[in-house]
């Protein structure tokens, strides 16, 4: 595999926390799909009810996972014009994660020679952090 | 929110909207403000305001039709100069008719 490009993206843990209490029916519609869901501490759909280390934990995952798909955004080069939605970018896994893409985006990847979309991201109470590569078969 | 809104109500209310999200002063935004070059909103931002304006006027937005007016070869440099108040206020005017 050769790296063809690379992003990175840093996103506050508290805003992603009031995005998710402002908007979490449309958070689940548009932004996060199961797949980038499945390693949170409980499901999303009970947020309302987290409190304390859960919380703070879920908060953190989302807004990593958020981060993500704002690098994988930038590897691929997606005219700011495009549209689509953040969940035809699903994130699977959390410090090590691949970056799987949904129509219309998977055609672009493909279009630029991308075959894989892999990761690493790091989060504390402030700030998630989030790097991707697009990687090429040679 | 209902139809027949008027321009200028609809600025008021999208002004509101972007000053509570990116806890800037509503005073300094108007309809020529670029939300990506003066604001300098991040993704997180715009999904937060896009949220609000969902909310307020009772639609989805659907991004396909908001970004319609860029065209298919419009490059990032014209929509950062574009992205302003006053194309929130059209494209949500529109929505309303």
């Amino acid at each position: 595999m050769s790296t063809i490009a690379i992003g990175i993206d840093i996103v506050s843990v508290s805003r992603m926390h009031t995005l998710l209490e402002n908007h979490l029916d449309r958070i689940r519609d548009t932004v996060f799909s199961s797949a980038d869901t499945e390693d949170l501490p409980s499901n999303l759909s009970h947020f309302k009810y987290l409190t304390g280390a859960q919380l703070e934990q879920t908060c953190r995952i989302l807004a990593l996972k958020f981060a993500a798909k704002e690098a994988a955004i930038k590897v691929l080069g997606i005219p700011l014009r495009t549209a689509f939605e953040l969940k035809h970018l699903a994130v699977r896994g959390c410090h090590q994660f691949t970056v799987q893409l949904a129509p219309p985006l998977s055609q672009l990847a493909r279009s630029k020679s991308i075959s894989r979309l892999v990761g690493s991201g790091s989060a504390n109470i402030d700030y998630a952090i989030a790097t991707v590569i697009g990687e090429r078969n040679d | 929110m209902t139809e027949n809104l008027s321009p200028e109500k609809i600025l008021a209310v999208i002004v509101s909207i972007i000053g509570e999200a990116l806890m800037v002063d509503p005073q300094s935004i108007s309809g020529k403000t670029r939300l990506f070059a003066d604001l300098e909103s991040e993704s997180i931002d715009i999904v937060d305001i896009r949220f609000r304006i969902e909310l307020a006027f009772g639609f989805k937005i659907d991004q396909t039709d908001l970004m319609s007016r860029f065209g298919s070869q419009a490059g990032n440099s014209e929509v950062i100069e574009g992205f302003t108040v006053d194309y929130l206020v059209e494209y949500v005017a529109n929505r309303l008719k």
